[in-house]
């Protein structure tokens, strides 16, 4: 039935079910050297045959490969506002 | 048909696929313009269709740091049960960003990022309170 309502509020809340966990945000940051890595705090760099390291191979980033970030924990909210 | 505006804010851990020793902490938030198309608009089940069009900034800390921003573009299918004033709303929905920028933090070493890509599928559960 209508609402007799014009404007609406809507209040969203992410479902973690695997539907949406696993494929959400990543980021693709193409190739060594394009992307940003930020020095933690004493630490020591250096330059490996398998890429950009800190510390040690540990923290490596392959020179040719594409870097994917995807999300592990989420806690996501949305607000909006609808006009019929 | 409706439209409206949307503003979502997401918070998560990440690790690189590549390597699972690259963790750190993202943060997203849109913003976006919505058109929705509801169906049955006269019932209690309103099945809809929508498309947005937005913006969208991403912030990460972690080995992995930088601040990215850009257009998305965002498609959405779900169903409202509406009761009067009051409805129950269940949205699948895919966000792509689209021509997404960068912004490099100053304090970190000069490494540029050149090219991002930001996408996801969320399923949202919610409430929708009519007002006027």
């Amino acid at each position: 039935m209508r609402s007799g309502c014009l404007l609406f509020l809507v209040f969203l809340f992410q479902i973690n079910i695997a539907l949406a966990d696993n494929d959400f945000s990543h980021f693709i940051i193409p190739k060594f050297g394009q992307y940003q890595l930020n020095k933690p705090a004493q630490a020591t760099s250096y330059y490996s045959a398998d890429g950009f390291c800190w510390f040690d191979d540990n923290l490596c980033v392959a020179p040719s490969d594409d870097v994917t970030i995807t999300a592990n924990e989420r806690s996501d909210f949305g607000i909006a506002v609808e006009y019929e | 048909m409706a439209v409206g505006g949307e503003y979502s804010y997401f918070i998560h851990d990440y690790t690189a696929t590549t390597n699972p020793n690259l963790i750190g902490e993202m943060r997203i938030s849109t913003l976006s313009v919505q058109f929705k198309k509801y169906f049955n608009y006269d019932g209690y089940i309103r099945p809809f269709i929508g498309v947005g069009n937005g913006y969208v900034s991403a912030d990460f800390n972690g080995p992995l740091g930088g601040y990215v921003s850009g257009l998305t573009l965002q498609t959405k299918a779900g169903v409202v049960f509406q009761f009067n004033r009051f409805g129950i709303t269940l949205e699948y929905q895919y966000l792509d960003g689209l021509d997404v920028d960068h912004n490099v933090k100053e304090d970190t070493e000069a490494l540029t990022p050149t090219a991002y890509n930001i996408d996801g599928y969320m399923l949202f559960l919610g409430l929708r309170i009519g007002i006027i």
